[in-house]
């Protein structure tokens, strides 16, 4: 008792841990587990990773600043059409190919972020809808250079590290895209518990308050904007890279209220939130539209009226509710230390 | 107006803050009329006036959150009237807020913290731990200590008693190391057996430190204040000592009268 540490409460978000990077270890061991145990399954997987990305740039956003957006495809189709261009015209090395969509994702937001970030709330929701919609009809327009409706296609990927070949079963592109995501990941856990993430926090939490604590409020989320836009991108050469075509529909609407039903079903303010809900989401709707594909919006719907409604803090709550029962269990024991 | 000139060997007697013939109009609604403040380092001086005299829009207008239509707010000799909000605190120009205004599901420690890094311009380290930011806990624990609030450091603010809240609000502007501070009713809507937590706080503010009082509460005003400017109808209507104003018969009837 004589020594109180102070410790940060970010913890809310998450998992505490010492010089190892547990958490992505654990992913490492369960992407692998899966690699292993659904062969025939690597193409939805892939997608499963690469969408996990998007939602967590979005996570980002929303969840750990507070800024509510409905245009993260821009980003992301942004980033896609990037890598398949930058590989079909100019380098098909997929690394290379990655940073410039993440290069190019985060330019994309830097710029619309410094006109957008301006409004609040309502208004900013509306003005990344209009900005995804304009780059959806742009890239619809450019049919010369990205292909309109058929898509960008024709580029061949070279070996990763020059050594591994995106082969057709999609091994290279599922381990490839499960190693961007953990150092992704491990990053952004980096990141919001760094004092620039706690600044994004207080941000979320009120706004005018930082102002008169003297934070440049405008420049900390316009910088957040440009990181997630970049991740956004990222995630997009992803599907680019391992799809080996990029459509008209990662730049859709439907694509950025889709990556924000995920994190609100998986509960937001958490990295792994986003981690959960997208999974759930991706695995609910690949199965259900396989069952019958007029109803697997139904069950979606259904499933996220109920998380709305009895877990409001997201899927993330039944693991801190698992949490919390097993210490009390645990604390039986324990609790005379606390005292 | 009234200046002070008390002790002009000693201390410096440049004005650490003024406020030169501030006005704000809404059209013909006048709501800060040729408002002129003086406050030299150490000052404390209250802003008191009945509701509506316009004590809110005087803080926005200082603070940057309102544009003056005409006037010069001066800091340090420097003019900042036009200057951003978010840069005037930078400069040391602080406000507490009336209502408290806290990150409410952060910690105490992290509210503290955020103070803290904007103050020492840490918060742009992006992949350093908050435990590796050099300097930070010391500083946290040290606000803590300053307000006996350190047992409560892990505790959520929203957890809080309202007059803890308050200490709260004043750990933040404290982290900031202020030259000049905005004190917005500090004891507002604290309970009778809080008040004396506040009050302490108050008194135990840095000497240094020129502090505008903006409060209702006369016993505050009274126990605190050296200086006393009276704000009615948007105007400076008296400026002057505790005894001054209480014996001035116009406050008398405008303010302290419906009252006492």
């Amino acid at each position: 008792m004589t020594q109180t540490t102070v410790k940060p409460s970010l913890a809310l978000g998450t998992l505490h841990t010492g010089r190892l990077p547990i958490p992505e270890l654990i992913a490492l061991v369960v992407g692998l587990g899966c690699f292993f145990a659904f062969p025939s399954n690597l193409g939805f997987m892939t997608e499963i990773v690469i969408m996990i990305l998007l939602v967590l740039s979005l996570d980002l956003l929303l969840g750990y600043t507070g800024i509510a957006s409905l245009g993260q495809a821009a980003m992301f189709g942004g980033g896609a059409y990037c890598a398949g261009l930058f590989a079909l015209h100019i380098h098909n090395d997929p690394l290379l190919g990655l940073i410039m969509a993440a290069l190019f994702g985060g330019l994309m937001a830097g710029v619309s972020g410094l006109l957008f970030l301006r409004a609040h709330g309502l208004s900013f929701i509306i003005l990344t809808i209009a900005f995804g919609s304009l780059t959806f009809a742009v890239a619809n327009q450019l049919n010369w250079l990205t292909g309109g409706d058929d898509g960008l296609y024709g580029y061949i990927m070279a070996p990763l590290f020059g050594a591994f070949e995106f082969d057709f079963f999609g091994r290279t592109g599922f381990l490839y895209s499960l190693g961007i995501l953990l150092v992704v990941f491990y990053g952004l856990r980096r990141l919001v518990n760094s004092p620039f993430g706690l600044s994004a926090q207080g941000i979320r939490e009120d706004r005018q308050r930082m102002t008169s604590l003297g934070f440049p409020v405008y420049r900390v989320m316009l910088m957040i904007y440009i990181i997630a836009g970049a991740i956004a991108g990222i995630a997009g050469a992803l599907s680019a890279q391992t799809i080996q075509v990029v459509g008209l529909q990662s730049l859709s609407f439907t694509m950025s209220a889709e990556a924000l039903v995920m994190l609100i079903l998986g509960g937001t303010g958490r990295l792994y939130g986003a981690v959960i809900g997208t999974v759930v989401f991706m695995v609910v709707h690949h199965y259900a539209a396989d069952l019958d594909p007029s109803t697997w919006m139904l069950v979606i719907g259904l499933m996220l009226i109920a998380v709305v409604l009895f877990l409001p803090k997201g899927m993330v709550q039944l693991v801190d509710m698992t949490r919390n029962k097993v210490s009390r269990l645990n604390g039986g024991a324990g609790h005379d230390n606390s005292k | 107006m009234t200046t002070l000139n008390e002790q002009p060997a000693v201390t410096p007697t440049a004005s650490r803050f003024s406020v030169q013939g501030l006005s704000k109009r809404f059209g013909n609604l006048v709501v800060a009329d040729d408002i002129h403040i003086d406050l030299t380092p150490g000052a404390r001086m209250a802003l008191i006036g009945p509701n509506g005299a316009g004590k809110s829009t005087f803080v926005n207008l200082v603070t940057g959150l309102l544009t003056p239509s005409s006037g010069r707010i001066v800091l340090d000799g420097e003019d900042i009237t036009t200057m951003s909000a978010s840069r005037r605190v930078r400069n040391g120009l602080v406000r507490s807020f009336q209502v408290t205004r806290l990150f409410r599901e952060l910690t105490v420690a992290d509210n503290i913290r955020l103070a803290v890094l904007q103050e020492r311009q840490q918060y742009m380290r992006l992949f350093s731990g908050l435990a590796n930011t050099p300097g930070l806990d010391e500083e946290v624990q040290r606000i803590l200590n300053e307000l006996n609030i350190r047992d409560r450091a892990s505790s959520l603010v929203h957890n809080l008693a309202y007059g803890e809240q308050r200490l709260v609000e004043i750990a933040l502007v404290l982290a900031l190391k202020p030259k000049v501070l905005l004190l917005d009713e500090p004891a507002a809507g604290v309970p009778d057996s809080e008040s004396d937590l506040i009050l302490e706080a108050v008194g135990n503010l840095p000497k240094d430190l020129a502090v505008l009082l903006i409060e209702h509460d006369m016993d505050l005003v009274f126990s605190f204040a050296e200086q006393i400017a009276v704000l009615v109808n948007g105007a400076v209507m008296a400026t002057g000592t505790p005894q001054e104003i209480a014996h001035n018969e116009t406050v008398r009837n405008i303010y302290l009268g419906k009252g006492h």
